[in-house]
């Protein structure tokens, strides 16, 4: 295997937060090619090549759910999935199950904006919810994310829905 | 077969309209010729869609557009991520480097298929 050319960082550089929009980009390029490659086979599934494209499709998801765990590494925002605790820059908040997963999906998707029908049904499996109920639980979530500097960290993008913002540096709001 | 019909005639008028711009400089027929190609770009659009959506797998034109459409997706990954690869922390320029060696070999067989899949189609082979 290729060895990649060494690159110094110049004296004071963090070249960690100027990863975090690149990765975001990488992810959503990352699912294009996955969902391109669902929809070929989804028509072709049986077929001699499906095979082949199954194998690639196992990689790329796999890469994709290293890059999202990257993602919200550099972002700074890590969430136990056990006791739901979010940490970032030190502080720490306890989260409700519901808000963790929410918070979660939104993180591994980054500048994606989902709409409140989207997130009840993929966030929490639960299509039952009413699209008031989840801009009641976002608005929360939004409110109690001040108690640890994240203000702003989940986006309103007008007709499109809610969206993790572009990039969360280390320490910053 | 409607959608192949308009991308042929798209693709007639546009050779026909750049062989004209060829002999004139003529600012009405550049915008014809640029309007034209915009034209072909959507009807090309428009065509492999419909294949991919109701085209037979089991026929050698579906794998061609099927194989087109994910070395596009497949190229446009990998020149995003070779671009950002100089800026990047040392653990995470390796594991894009690593990335972008699975993505030349995924896409090296791509485009043997892809070309498997245009011999079959002019042998008449489905």
């Amino acid at each position: 295997m290729r060895q990649p050319h060494e690159y110094l960082e110049l004296p004071g550089e963090d070249l960690s937060t100027s990863a975090l929009p690149e990765v975001a980009g990488w992810i959503s390029i990352y699912e294009e090619l996955a969902g391109v490659i669902r929809s070929v086979l989804s028509r072709a599934d049986g077929s001699v090549e499906a095979e082949d494209l199954r194998r690639n499709l196992t990689w790329i998801d796999g890469r994709l759910a290293s890059w999202r765990d990257r993602h919200a590494e550099l972002a700074g925002v890590v969430i136990d999935p056990n006791d739901h605790v979010l940490t970032f820059a030190g502080k720490t908040l306890h989260l409700t199950r519901r808000e963790a997963d929410l918070l979660d999906f939104l993180l591994r998707r980054p500048r994606r904006p989902f709409t409140s029908r989207q997130l009840a049904t993929l966030a929490w499996q639960n299509s039952r919810l009413s699209d008031a109920q989840v801009r009641t639980y976002i608005m929360r979530l939004r409110s109690r994310l001040k108690e640890v500097g994240l203000d702003d960290l989940i986006t309103v993008e007008r007709n499109r829905g809610y969206a993790i913002r572009a990039a969360v540096a280390r320490g910053e709001a | 077969m409607s959608r192949l019909l308009v991308l042929q005639t798209k693709r007639l008028m546009l050779n026909s309209i750049q062989r004209r711009l060829a002999r004139s400089e003529s600012e009405s027929v550049r915008e014809r010729a640029e309007g034209l190609a915009r034209e072909t770009q959507q009807a090309q659009f428009r065509y492999r869609k419909a294949i991919l959506d109701y085209g037979s797998p089991a026929s050698s034109d579906y794998w061609l557009v099927a194989y087109g459409r994910l070395i596009e997706a497949g190229g446009a990954l990998r020149s995003k991520l070779r671009s950002a690869l100089g800026d990047l922390p040392a653990d995470d320029r390796y594991e894009v480097s690593t990335d972008i060696e699975a993505l030349d070999a995924i896409l090296d067989g791509w485009n043997v298929s892809m070309r498997t899949a245009m011999s079959a189609r002019v042998t008449g082979v489905a």
